[in-house]
């Protein structure tokens, strides 16, 4: 059984990403995978040596008590805008994140855990210089607000590739033909939860379920420029659409058909922890991960080295149990972040075969006015239904999304070229000036005059 | 089942973003700071790789700033880190962008080769947004001239992009600058005194 100040010294040490912003999380992933490939690697906590948390956030006290029920031991690194005294266990890094500081205390802690001799160093990131501003435009001293508020996807618990891989059974499942058995957690840590109890999707504290989470926050691509998206150039795919194949949702999907033509449980393997699809009627699925590590999930490329299908019923005590449709809709929300699956037509009319029940399922904001919009008979566009209702295209594309996961669109013939386009989308497109930037820009004019 | 709505956050708390960029010294940080409601936040750290020699400071992270506008909104200001090796932050960064102020020290040995490569790495913002580019240290080295650059622009497909010589610690002279963008961003615009 390892400790907490034992790592291996030859592998990379794992780091788990607490409480930070989907943005933070992002850049502090990036720097990471940049410049400390080799010495570190982002893990779920059950596998994680080290923490860093986000201090100043509303979780951050929650996510250090259940880092230290986890690991009593290890060490955390905390962002803050008010470092606090350090100790051999919390060492504070002031905020704004200095990339070359992070790397430098990130470097040390780790020689510190890889020689549990040597006490651990203490670190304090340089107080920020700040270049005195100009009287004139000294307007306020209020505390400025200094959290760089990224937003992407959060890191992958992803668990690393062990065991001989075994046949999928699934011949026609693509690119996921291995399977590996799940890595269990070095130190044998007790959940902080209760097992077996049913969870609503729509009743996790711990998930922001602002807007954002679900649709991302993608600008617009103006709809001329739509047409000219080449889907094999990824600099220009990856800002519309989004690849089911190597996500958790094709995973889902494909054990989802296979549970329900075998009629036998099919579990996704290889993961941090597996995730067994049930075929019940109607489907459900049960697996320990929860919302959060699922979400990150979402948005990692799972290998087909790695992570495969398998017929297994092996319950686990932290299952928790997900309808399938309801984790479906979720999964492809979290993996779409307000794109179109790849494929599908931006400015083909759609229609839906049923409205989508959102009692059931997470209503993304706008999602009841685009459904009306879409159960008419002259059904709009995605593009359309954007321009229609005035609202960034991210929301009509994340809810397109999620509904043709389920089955739920009928998708109609696009208007070949040189017909026009239906007139209620040239209606849109015509009546959707866009009033509220000209007036934002009238705004700073005026406070760039004022000030003269 | 509880039955959770979201509110449309969107549009509601869209963060409004200019983003300033240009070589290290080319005077992002201070332009910031010369439009910023508060002190900006910024970490000038001892500099190491390229840019020493250049300046002893320099900006590893990220630069942030702020105004507000009179009704309330507030308007984010951010710097991209000068050093190439943190540039694959940039795309996150100009996210949710309303226009690029691109800031070009003329001391620098080769400028020209500063403005293609900075137009060339936000390109796809600029197709989406605008940019104006603000020349600074003009009073160290006045070549490249103004004309110059313009022609360097026209060259480069830019025909039309405002080139300001730019002093970043004067207000007036970076406020003239964000107007510019502004006028770019909206020909419609109208000034306070219209």
């Amino acid at each position: 059984m390892k400790t907490a100040r034992t790592p291996q010294s030859a592998a990379p040490t794992p780091i788990v990403l607490l409480a930070c912003g989907s943005r933070d999380t992002t850049v502090l992933e990036m720097i990471i995978q940049r410049f400390l490939s080799g010495e570190f690697v982002i893990v779920g906590q059950s596998r994680a040596e080290m923490a860093i948390i986000d201090g100043d956030s509303a979780t951050a006290k929650k996510a250090m008590t259940e880092w230290r029920i986890h690991r009593p031991d290890a060490v955390a690194l905390m962002l803050t805008l008010k470092p606090g005294v350090d100790s051999p266990q919390l060492v504070h890094f002031r905020k704004p994140i200095d990339v070359d500081g992070l790397i430098a205390v990130l470097k040390k802690l780790r020689a510190a855990l890889l020689n549990p001799v040597a006490p651990l160093p203490s670190f304090r990131a340089p107080r920020p210089v700040a270049v005195p501003v100009p009287a004139a435009t000294s307007k306020e001293t209020a505390s400025p607000r200094t959290r760089v508020d990224f937003d992407r996807p959060v890191a992958a618990p992803v668990a690393a590739p062990v065991v001989a891989p075994i046949a999928a059974p699934v011949a026609a499942a693509p690119k996921v033909a291995p399977v590996v058995a799940p890595v269990t957690s070095p130190v044998s840590v007790p959940e902080p939860i209760s097992a077996h109890h049913q969870v609503s999707l729509m009743d996790n504290n711990t998930q922001d379920l602002e807007g954002r989470d679900y649709c991302g926050s993608a600008e617009d691509v103006p709809a001329d420029l739509l047409h000219t998206v080449d889907c094999l150039r990824p600099d220009q795919a990856i800002q519309l659409y989004f690849d089911t194949d190597t996500r958790l949702l094709g995973l889902l999907r494909l054990a989802g058909k296979l549970a329900q033509t075998s009629k036998q449980a099919t579990c996704i393997r290889g993961l941090e922890r597996p995730l067994i699809v049930l075929p019940d009627t109607p489907m459900s699925v049960i697996s320990p991960i929860k919302d959060g590590a699922l979400r990150a999930l979402c948005n990692t490329s799972l290998f087909s080295e790695t992570v495969g299908l398998g017929m297994s019923s092996a319950r686990h005590p932290d299952d928790v149990s997900y309808g399938y449709d309801e984790l479906l809709w979720k999964v492809t929300l979290w993996t779409a972040r307000g794109r179109l699956p790849r494929g599908a037509d931006p400015h083909q009319p759609v229609r839906l075969r049923s409205t989508p029940d959102f009692a059931r399922f997470t209503a993304t904001p706008y999602a009841e006015a685009i459904c009306r919009l879409w159960t008419q008979e002259d059904g709009l566009s995605p593009v359309a239904t954007a321009a229609r209702l005035r609202i960034a295209q991210r929301y009509v594309f994340a809810l397109y999304s999620a509904l043709r996961m389920l089955d739920l669109i009928e998708t109609r013939p696009t208007p070949r070229v040189g017909e026009s386009a239906p007139q209620s989308y040239a209606d849109a497109v015509k009546t959707s000036a866009p009033k509220s930037r000209h007036s934002l820009l009238q705004g700073i004019l005026m406070k760039l005059d004022n000030a003269a | 089942m509880p039955h959770r709505r979201h509110a449309p956050r969107g549009e509601a708390k869209a963060h409004h973003k200019i983003i300033f960029t240009g070589p290290v010294g080319a005077g992002k940080s201070t332009a910031i700071a010369a439009l910023s409601d508060f002190p900006p936040v910024q970490t000038d750290e001892i500099a190491s790789d390229m840019t020493q020699g250049r300046k002893v400071h320099t900006t590893v992270a990220l630069d942030y700033g702020a105004f507000s506008l009179a009704d309330g909104v507030k308007i984010h200001l951010y710097g991209t880190p000068g050093q190439e090796r943190f540039n694959f932050m940039w795309d996150i960064l100009t996210q949710g962008g309303l226009g690029l102020i691109l800031l070009l020290d003329n001391s620098r040995a080769d400028p020209f080769r500063d403005l293609r490569f900075f137009l060339g790495a936000f390109k796809d913002f600029i197709a989406r947004t605008q940019a104006v580019v603000g020349v600074t240290h003009c009073d160290d080295k006045p070549l490249p001239s103004l004309p110059e650059y313009r022609d360097e622009l026209q060259r480069l497909g830019y025909a039309d992009m405002p080139v300001l010589a730019t002093d970043p610690r004067q207000h007036a002279d970076v406020a003239e600058l964000l107007r510019n963008l502004l006028y770019r961003l909206d020909p419609d615009l109208k000034n306070a005194h219209a």
